[in-house]
């Protein structure tokens, strides 16, 4: 399965790099929940994902 | 402290460009992605200036996706938990937003549509120097009835920081962070 990518700019020499991410960055994506699809991540629960807003009559 | 003060009726070149160097923002540095699991710009917070403004529009997604922030050091995020962000978030009505002991700030949900935009200010305090960095973050989105969220950050760590990454909750990033640096005398 191939990695996410990670965009990475760097000021100094104004390069900016596309690269899959290494293995440790791919640990810490998906430790912080990541998933691949855009399904929403679950929010923390001090932190909820806001509703939608109520569709007017 | 004025950048100049005039001294005839003239402005010449030399004055203009006077303004142009000593502008009160300067920009720094940007990074434009395409379907990014995360963008970073290293080396952007230097000695030159103590605080920062970090404007990133970004466009499209699903509703309730978040996008997040981390600060980094030599090309590597700092993943502890300590970053700690207060506030609140307005959709139908205000919620707070109180978060402790984080591995990252969340700065907003993302757009609910393609072509939705997600726009973010983040006004960053000391992140090169050796004390606490803080943020103010004012962002919104242009989809879900208008979500805007305003809200303080810091990082428990005294870490001196020299860039920083985005990243989402699920899926990828698309759009532009631009990084000015205050002008300081």
């Amino acid at each position: 399965m191939m990695r996410p990518q990670i965009t990475e700019h760097n000021a100094l020499t104004n390069e900016t790099t596309v690269r899959d991410m290494t293995e440790a960055e791919y640990e810490q994506l998906l430790a912080d929940g990541w998933t691949p699809d855009e399904e929403p991540a679950e929010q923390p629960a001090s932190n909820p994902a806001p509703e939608e807003p109520a569709e007017e009559a | 402290m004025a950048v100049k003060t005039w001294t005839s009726e003239r402005v010449t070149s030399a004055d203009i460009n006077t303004y142009l160097t000593n502008s009160g923002l300067v920009y720094v540095s940007e990074v434009s992605f395409s379907g990014a699991a995360s963008a970073s710009i290293n080396n952007c917070f230097t000695s030159s200036f103590d605080h920062y403004r970090i404007n990133i529009s970004l466009i499209g997604s699903v509703a309730g996706n978040s996008y997040n922030m981390r600060l980094r050091t030599g090309g590597v995020d700092n993943t502890a938990a300590n970053y700690y962000y207060y506030g609140f978030y307005w959709i139908t009505s205000a919620v707070n937003l109180t978060t402790t002991a984080a591995t990252g700030f969340f700065l907003n949900n993302r757009s609910a549509t393609a072509t939705g935009y997600d726009l973010c200010t983040v006004e960053l305090f000391n992140p090169q120097k050796p004390v606490l960095t803080t943020h103010r973050v004012e962002s919104m989105e242009t989809n879900t009835g208008l979500y805007i969220q305003t809200s303080g950050f810091y990082s428990a760590t005294t870490t001196q920081f020299d860039g920083f990454t985005l990243y989402p909750g699920s899926g990828t990033l698309t759009g532009t962070a631009r990084v000015y640096g205050y002008r300081q005398a």
